[in-house]
């Protein structure tokens, strides 16, 4: 079982660096290769997962030995594409630095980021699926399509009713995307049994691969290493963030993943105008979007802001303009086409979905707050966010990219807020139940502000470089 | 002032300046009463074995009582009558155990001498090492005169399956204290640093997760230390912009590594329960050793009732919580089960020939003479019992005849 699940994660790694090589170019040297690991096993479990949806049967405990032979087939006609484009091509898009000796305190940050590691992978592998959507939804239908070993669709009750076939299956989560559910069978196949360990190490993984990941597109936004270290380890330490990747089974850390992933690639376009980079973050944002319904709403407003970054400056109110208009369009294609997520959101507004609005503000306002600050969820983020936004607001308005990212945190910020204060939505932010797990979709991009604000900023930290302080002349009295 | 002046004078007059604020943080977030005395006035102990073990099995040796076995729910109780008079006055309880198990819970129980047919309950902390503190002024029940106290232990709720959650424990000492600097300090020590449990609620908010917290937030504490000190710094202490931001990041850096390593403890700690349950078993074992055994049982069961006809047509599953109706449905799985709460009743005519499983529920109730399911609206529907075993009931529906 084991050789099996390791080469199941190396077919992941490369078809997703496929992707990854298509877009951006053949990795050809070390940091380049270091650099795409943790989008490849992103992206090559969210590619695993769709093709899957291809194949309508699932033969149980014969999955792996009918699935690896197709999926090796899509690794070597990417590979072979993506070394033709490259050929042809005369600009590499990847902009990862060169490697650079690491401070001396990084390494013990790093050395703690290892003990979160151990702790999360070990509970993920021991704990049999453990929170409650999770069986709710996601791992209810993998395991359906598993031990069932067929794809059948989840309809709504009416269908099932009519449905004398048996092969329509529902549940109160018949309308949730269905990615992550596809992305368990993937990791469960080579287990050859329904095996919510092999399921569980994935989390750990993409807490891993988030944190890889953030950091080559940091260090390719212009981090230094130090500072690079010193978010990761900041985003690695939050203690929410390290309960999602060890009790594993919510889709929130995959879409947080996939959203900043998107997020960073979208910077780096503005960075580079590298086409490759424009095109990963949309699929990434697509991924959002079948990972869970917020997913459509960050993505919304991602477009949106990306149309308005477009437009000069000198034109903002035009750029607003087409940013609304472009959110409109897709809003009015979403309802056109039907899509689940447009009915989840009326069914949220109207109360249908569950929920009752709030009282008043305050007990909504509190339990933000205490979320945000009092618990122990996220360390001190939320307050070093807005005290460093108050400190280097210039730099927000010097630099248009920044800015665009800060406008895009504050909007989807904002989105939470209204959601709980204005909606049946409120419910769920007394219970301290959904409003944390919103907030955590909007971490991973919160710390890369952090970090980004920081970019420019010099401690002399960093293994070289002079100190200055001891130069500084002391201050007359 | 020159000497004022004095690198040396300022660097340790803001040290101080930032003890003295960290001392003053300290005392409002543990709920220090600064009126009150360092050392509680008046003490009341009670040895271990003074307790009689009434759920479970207790032994006593060397003044302690030793907890060897639990009850028929896996659970325990041990109690022993009081005479205190005014529990107002009495409100820091210090709690001594040793070897108390990870995966146990553990919950304070008492009886007032004006209620004694009511039983009043506080959740605790488990024991940190040996021993645990919880401050009982903020319970609206402790007051008056107190006739009983003991400690009742169970398998951590959600995350224990209940036959894995004992291990023999001692109960060695208990105090009551009167209000003091030192009792509020260790209670306030206890809730921040004792070992807590996963819960369903862990996904989505630490702290609340657990039931017995009572104290104010350490990341608050922390936050409004590390404020402080920066307003310290900035104002008395650091010249020169470079060196001002380099504190800035070192004191905010030392607070976020403080948290982490706090952070650590208290995963390191859950994470121990996990390894009691479920180290050293294959996948296949651990997968079945699940926190709410009692419904795979009931799963099992229903397969076995029900057989082959499981895969002719639909099932639809009903219980007494949204947990257990969920639960149930993913032990079943893959049979075409469906929540029974995704459908009115009033919708059961439609579904002629399909199952109905009732979990602990006691409506609708089975008329066998009329062999109709008879819901409190007085709403009838056709069945045929399969079987009826509590808290298990499962039904083949029919056509209905009328309501």
């Amino acid at each position: 079982m084991t050789a099996a699940i390791l080469a199941m994660l190396l077919l992941t790694l490369a078809l997703g660096g496929g992707i990854w090589a298509v877009a951006c170019g053949v990795p050809r040297r070390a940091p380049e290769l270091t650099a795409a690991l943790g989008p490849s096993f992103v992206l090559g479990s969210c590619a695993a997962g769709m093709l899957l949806g291809l194949a309508k049967a699932t033969p149980g405990n014969g999955m792996w030995d009918l699935l690896w032979p197709s999926i090796l087939g899509a690794i070597v006609v990417l590979w072979t594409f993506a070394w033709w484009w490259g050929t042809r091509k005369t600009a590499r898009v990847s902009v990862v630095s060169e490697a650079q000796p690491l401070p001396g305190w990084a390494w013990m940050l790093l050395a703690l980021l290892v003990v979160h590691g151990v702790l999360i992978s070990d509970e993920a592998w021991l704990r049999p699926i453990f929170p409650w959507d999770a069986w709710l939804a996601w791992s209810a239908k993998a395991k359906a399509w598993y031990t069932g070993s067929q794809l059948q669709g989840f309809v709504g009750p009416d269908a099932w009713l009519a449905d004398r076939t048996g092969r329509m299956r529902t549940s109160l989560a018949y309308h949730y995307p269905e990615l992550l559910a596809r992305i368990e069978l993937w990791f469960t196949a080579p287990a050859a049994a329904w095996n919510e360990a092999a399921i569980g190490l994935s989390w750990p993984l993409l807490w891993l691969a988030l944190l890889m990941g953030c950091y080559s597109q940091w260090r390719s936004l212009g981090v230094a290493p130090g500072l690079g270290v010193a978010g990761v380890y900041a985003l690695g330490s939050l203690p929410l963030l390290n309960v999602h990747a060890a009790l594993a089974g919510y889709a929130d850390l995959w879409l947080a993943v996939v959203l900043v992933f998107a997020v960073l690639e979208w910077q780096l376009f503005l960075r580079t105008r590298a086409r490759g980079r424009l095109l990963l973050s949309c699929l990434f944002l697509l991924f959002a979007g079948l990972f869970k319904f917020e997913g459509f709403a960050w993505g919304l407003l991602l477009v949106g802001t990306m149309v308005f970054g477009e437009v000069p400056a000198r034109h903002r109110w035009k750029g607003l303009a087409a940013a609304i208009l472009v959110a409109l369009l897709l809003l009015g294609l979403s309802y056109a086409l039907e899509l689940p997520w447009i009915g989840m959101v009326r069914r949220l507004l109207n109360g249908e979905a569950g929920g009752r609005e709030a009282s008043s503000w305050w007990p909504v306002l509190r339990a933000l707050v205490s979320g945000l600050l009092a618990q122990n969820n996220w360390h001190l983020l939320w307050l070093c966010l807005p005290a460093l936004v108050l400190w280097r607001w210039r730099a927000l308005l010097e630099n248009r990219d920044l800015g665009l990212l800060a406008l895009y945190l504050l909007g989807a910020l904002s989105i939470v807020a209204a959601l709980f204060l204005l909606t049946p939505a409120a419910k769920w932010a007394e219970s301290n139940t959904a409003i944390n797990r919103l907030v955590l979709q909007l971490v991973p991009i919160a710390v890369s502000l952090i970090v980004l604000l920081l970019r420019d900023v010099d401690f002399y930290l960093e293994s070289s470089g002079t100190d200055p302080v001891s130069a500084e002349q002391p201050v007359a009295e | 002032m020159p000497g004022l002046t004095s690198p040396l004078l300022r660097s340790a007059s803001t040290g101080l300046a930032i003890a003295l604020w960290w001392l003053l943080v300290l005392l409002w977030f543990a709920q220090v009463h600064v009126a009150a005395p360092v050392l509680p006035q008046q003490r009341m102990p009670f040895d271990g074995a003074s307790f009689t073990s009434t759920v479970g099995k207790g032994e006593v040796q060397d003044g302690r009582l030793h907890i060897v076995g639990v009850g028929d729910g896996f659970d325990g109780l041990q109690v022993r009558g009081v005479e205190i008079l005014d529990a107002t006055r009495l409100t820091s309880l210090h709690y001594s155990f040793v070897d108390f198990p990870r995966t146990m819970e553990l919950v304070f129980v008492f009886r007032r001498a004006d209620q004694p047919d009511d039983v009043h309950t506080v959740p605790l902390a488990s024991p940190r090492g040996r021993t645990g503190s919880v401050d009982l002024s903020g319970e609206a029940e402790w007051r008056g005169e107190i006739a009983e106290i003991g400690f009742a232990e169970y398998p951590a709720a959600q995350s224990v399956p209940a036959e894995e959650g004992f291990a023999p424990f001692t109960l060695s000492s208990v105090e009551l204290w009167t209000d003091s600097w030192a009792g509020a300090l260790s209670c306030a020590w206890h809730d921040w640093f004792a070992p807590r449990s996963w819960a369903l609620l862990s996904i989505s908010a630490l702290g609340p997760d657990a039931a017995a917290r009572h104290g104010r937030s350490l990341v608050l504490l922390i936050a409004s230390g590390i404020g402080g000190t920066l307003v310290l710094l900035a104002v008395f202490g650091v010249r020169g912009s470079l060196r001002l931001r380099r504190q800035v990041i070192l004191v905010i850096a030392v607070g976020w590594v403080a948290l982490d390593l706090l952070w650590l403890q208290n995963l390191f700690g859950r994470h121990a329960a996990t390894r009691v349950i479920y180290a050293g078993k294959s996948a296949e074992e651990r997968q079945a050793l699940v926190p709410d055994s009692a419904l795979g049982r009931a799963a099992l069961r229903v397969r076995d009732a029900i057989g082959a006809a499981s895969a002719e047509g639909h099932i639809i599953v009903d219980a007494s919580s949204d947990y257990e109706r969920a639960r149930l449905i993913y032990h079943l799985l893959p049979m075409n089960v469906a929540p029974g709460n995704l459908f009115p009743y009033v919708d059961m005519p439609r579904f002629e020939g399909s199952l109905l499983v009732l979990y602990a529920l006691n409506t609708p109730e089975y008329d066998a003479e009329s062999a109709q399911l008879v819901y409190p609206d007085g709403h009838r529907v056709d069945a045929q019992m399969v079987i009826e075993e509590t808290p298990l009931r499962i039904y083949r529906l029919h056509q209905s005849a009328a309501p």
